[in-house]
C-alpha cells in the first residue's frame, strides 16, 4: 500500500501544476491521508480545516484536485462541504448515493427511467430529480439552470462539454474512475468519495469496512474449483469478454473459478470471433453476463450460440434479475456479486441478489 | 461474344470455387480437406470440426457470394435505371430504406418483426418504398449528382427517424437492432440462407425476364420508347427486382456498403459492354468474389484484429468509387 502511495505521491509532484497545486503544497505540510485500501485513482488527505480530493486517471499525466473546506470559514478551497445540489452521471455513483442515504442531495442524473432505488424513483416522480441525458448529448443550459454544486461523470478520456465555462460558473466537474479500478473492493471504495463530498465519510469509512470485511470472509471461505466460466457476449462479429486482469476476472477468481480467459493480459475487454469463443469456451461449464434475460433472445441474435455446453446445459447466468438494480448497486456492493457467483459455482444457486439463471 | 467474356465464363468459375473452398477451409479450426468431406457425406453432430463447417464455415461462404451478387446486380439495376455509374442501393438511401422499416418493426418488440418472415418482410417494404421514393424524384431531377444527395439526404433522414425510435425504445429491443445494423456475414444461419438462395434466385430470374427492356433503356428513354418499351413498368420492375435482392441481403446481413456501388462500374470496366446479359453474369459473379475476398481478409487478419466487413469493403471500395469520380470530373 505505501508503494502505491508513492506512486501517486511521485505521479503528483511530477505532474503537479496550476493554483490547485500551489494551494495543496501549501497544506500539505500538516495533511494525513484518509485510508483507501484497494482503490488506485482516487486518494484523501486532510489536515485541520480542509481535505484535498485527488483522482488519478492512469492515462493522463495531469490529476483533478479538490480542496474541500470542512466549514465555511475555510479559506483557499474549491468547495465546502457538505455539498447538496449534486448531478451524478452514472448508475454506479447512485448506488453509493443510495447507499449513503444522500438522497436529498441528489438533483440529476442521466435518465430517471433506469433508477431502480425506491426513494430516488419516488424523487424523481415528484419533480426533484432531472434527467440530463448521456455526456455525448449533453443540456449545458438545463445543467446551469439545475444549479448544481457538483457533477460527477464517468472519466472516459473526453474532457466533459464546456468544461471550462461550467467552471468559470463556479460548477465544480469531478471525474468517476470507479469503472478503472481493477479490484472490485476498489470500486466500491469510491463510496468514500461520495461520503467526502456529502460530508458523511465516517458513515461511508463504516460502511466500505463493513462491505470488506463480508467481502473478504467470504473470499476467505471460497476454495478453488475446477469450474471453468466464459464470459460476455457476441457485438456484430466480435464477442467481447473481460481480460484476465479486468475486475469482472477478479471476481471468478475470488469466486474459485476458473475463467477462460483468466491468463489474457489488460483489465479492460478482449474481442474474440465466434469461432474462436467456440474453440476456447465450448467447455466452460457456466457462462456468465451474456447480457439479455433470456436464452430465446440469445438465439435471435446467433443461433450458433446453442453450439456451447453452458447453454445446452441450462448454465447461463445474466444479472438479469433487475438490470437496474445490477448497474445501480453491484459496484458499490462487490460481496453481493461475489456471493451470487460463489453460489452459482456451487451448482445449486439460491438467494441470488443480482444473477438470474436464464430459460 | 468478346475472347475477354468467353475466358471468363470459364476461369471466373474457377478462381470463384477455388476461393470459396480457401474460405470454407479459414479459421481457428484446423479444418481437413477429408473433415470437409466427410462432414457432408457422414454428418456427426457430435463432431465440433464437422459442426463448424456445416453450420458456421458453409453459411458464412454461401451468405459471402450470396450477398456480393445480390448486391452488385441491384447496384447494376440502379445505375442503369439512373444513367447514373454512382448509383447503388446503399448511396441512394434503398439500404437506409430497409433499416428504417427493420428498426420500426424491431423496436415495436413484437416477435414476428424480429422473426426471420418478419426481418425479410419489413425490409423488403422498405427497400421498394424507399426505391419508388427515389424513382420519383428522378422523373424531376434530371441531375446525376442530384438525384445522388437526394438518396443520400433520404438516407440521413431515416436514420435520423431511426435514432429518434431508438432513444424511446426499450433497451433491449435497441441493443437487438444495433447488433443487427452492424452488419455481418457470420450471423446468418443455415436455415435462413434458403430464404437468401430463393429471393436471389426469384431476384435474377425477374431481372432476366427484363433484359429487353433494360438494354433498351441503356439507348435513352426515347430510344426505349420507339422499342415499344414500357418505361413505367420497366422502373417498377427494376425497383422491385433492387428492393427484393438488396432488401433481402439488408434484412440478414445487416446494411453493406460499396459493393453495389463498386462492383457494376468494375464489371463494365472489365467486360467493356453494355449488354445487361453479359454485365448481370459479370455483377453476380464478380460480387460474389469481391465479399469472399473482402471476408476472407477479415478471417486472415483475425489472429491480430478483428475487422468488421464493412470496413473492408469501404476500404477496397472508397478508393475504387473516387477514381471513377475524378475520372469523370476530368
Amino acid at each position: 500500500m505505501k508503494a502505491r502511495y508513492s506512486f501517486m505521491l511521485l505521479i503528483l509532484l511530477l505532474t503537479s501544476c496550476g493554483e490547485s497545486t500551489k494551494k495543496s503544497t501549501e497544506k500539505s505540510e500538516k495533511s494525513e491521508d484518509i485510508p483507501v485500501e484497494f482503490a488506485n485513482c482516487f486518494m484523501i488527505t486532510h489536515s485541520n480545516d480542509h481535505y484535498i480530493l485527488t483522482i488519478q486517471n492512469p492515462d493522463k499525466k495531469d490529476h483533478f484536485e479538490l480542496v474541500i473546506g470542512k466549514n465555511s470559514t475555510t479559506k483557499n478551497c474549491d468547495l465546502t462541504i457538505p455539498t447538496n445540489r449534486m448531478v451524478l452521471l452514472s448508475a454506479s455513483m447512485i448506488g453509493r448515493a443510495a447507499l449513503l442515504k444522500t438522497f436529498d442531495k441528489v438533483i440529476g442524473i442521466s435518465d430517471t427511467a433506469f433508477l431502480f432505488n425506491e426513494t430516488f424513483r419516488s424523487r424523481a416522480s415528484n419533480g426533484m430529480i432531472t434527467s440530463f441525458g448521456d455526456e455525448g448529448n449533453f443540456p449545458i443550459e438545463k445543467l446551469i439552470k439545475s444549479d448544481p454544486d457538483i457533477v460527477m461523470f464517468s472519466d472516459f478520456g473526453n474532457e466533459f462539454p464546456k468544461q471550462k465555462e461550467l467552471k468559470k460558473m463556479g460548477i465544480i466537474l469531478i471525474p468517476d474512475l470507479d469503472w478503472r479500478e481493477e479490484h472490485p473492493l476498489g470500486k466500491a471504495e469510491w463510496i468514500l468519495v461520495h461520503g467526502l463530498l456529502t460530508g458523511r465519510l465516517k458513515e461511508a469509512q463504516k460502511i466500505f469496512n463493513q462491505i470488506k470485511t463480508d467481502y473478504l470472509q467470504l473470499t476467505a471461505r471460497t476454495k478453488p474449483s475446477e469450474t471453468r466460466c466464459m464470459s460476455g457476449f457476441l457485438y456484430g462479429d466480435t464477442w467481447w469478454s473481460p481480460s484476465g486482469e479486468s475486475y469482472t476476472a477478479r471476481l471468478f477468481n475470488d469466486a474459485g473459478i476458473k475463467y477462460v480467459y483468466s491468463k489474457t493480459n489488460g483489465t479492460g475487454s478482449i474481442p474474440r470471433s465466434i469461432e474462436e469463443i467456440l474453440y476456447d469456451c465450448k467447455s466452460a461449464d457456466i457462462w456468465f453476463n451474456p447480457g439479455f434475460d433470456s436464452k430465446k433472445k440469445i438465439l435471435q441474435i446467433s443461433s450458433k450460440i446453442k453450439h456451447l455446453e453452458s447453454f445446452k446445459k441450462n448454465k447461463v447466468f445474466c444479472y438479469s434479475h433487475n438490470m437496474n438494480y445490477f448497474w445501480e448497486m453491484s459496484a458499490v456492493e462487490p460481496q453481493k456479486v461475489l456471493s451470487d457467483l460463489i453460489s452459482i459455482r456451487s451448482g445449486d444457486p439460491v438467494n441470488l441478489y443480482f444473477y438470474k439463471k436464464l430459460n | 461474344m468478346s475472347s475477354a467474356y468467353k475466358r471468363s465464363l470459364i476461369l471466373l468459375p474457377i478462381t470463384l470455387g477455388l476461393l470459396a473452398f480457401t474460405h470454407v477451409l479459414s479459421g481457428k479450426f484446423d479444418i481437413t480437406f477429408s473433415e470437409l468431406v466427410s462432414s457432408f457425406t457422414r454428418f456427426d453432430p457430435n463432431d465440433l470440426n464437422h459442426v463448424i463447417i456445416q453450420e458456421f464455415r458453409v453459411p458464412r461462404t454461401l451468405t459471402a457470394i450470396l450477398a456480393g451478387a445480390s448486391l452488385s446486380l441491384a447496384g447494376m439495376l440502379m445505375q442503369t435505371l439512373f444513367q447514373n455509374p454512382l448509383a447503388g442501393p446503399y448511396i441512394l438511401g434503398i439500404n437506409s430504406g430497409a433499416a428504417f422499416t427493420v428498426a420500426l418493426g424491431t423496436l415495436t418488440g413484437i416477435s414476428f418483426f424480429q422473426s426471420d418472415a418478419g426481418l425479410l418482410g419489413s425490409a423488403l417494404i422498405g427497400a421498394f418504398i424507399f426505391g419508388l421514393i427515389i424513382l420519383t424524384f428522378s422523373f424531376f431531377l434530371r441531375n446525376i449528382v442530384s438525384l445522388l444527395l437526394i438518396g443520400i439526404m433520404i438516407g440521413s433522414f431515416t436514420s435520423a427517424i431511426t435514432s429518434i425510435l431508438l432513444s424511446i425504445s426499450t433497451p433491449e429491443n435497441m441493443k437487438i437492432f444495433t447488433l443487427w445494423g452492424l452488419g455481418s456475414l457470420q450471423k446468418v444461419e443455415s436455415g435462413q440462407i434458403v430464404f437468401i438462395f430463393i429471393s436471389f434466385v426469384i431476384g435474377v430470374l425477374l431481372l432476366l425476364t427484363q433484359l429487353k427492356g433494360i438494354n433498351a433503356l441503356v439507348l435513352g428513354e426515347n430510344a426505349a420508347s420507339s422499342l415499344g418499351i414500357n418505361l413505367r413498368s420497366l422502373r417498377i420492375a427494376m425497383i422491385s427486382i433492387t428492393a427484393l435482392l438488396a432488401g433481402m441481403v439488408t434484412a440478414f446481413c445487416g446494411p453493406i456498403s460499396f459493393v453495389g456501388l463498386a462492383i457494376p462500374n468494375l464489371s463494365r470496366i472489365i467486360f467493356k459492354t453494355a449488354n445487361h446479359r453479359k454485365l448481370t453474369y459479370a455483377n453476380t459473379i464478380l460480387g460474389a468474389h469481391f465479399l469472399l475476398i473482402a471476408d476472407l481478409i477479415t478471417i486472415w487478419f483475425e489472429p491480430i484484429i478483428l475487422i468488421p466487413i464493412n470496413a473492408i469493403t469501404a476500404l477496397i471500395g472508397a478508393p475504387f468509387i473516387m477514381l471513377i469520380i475524378i475520372k469523370k470530373l476530368k
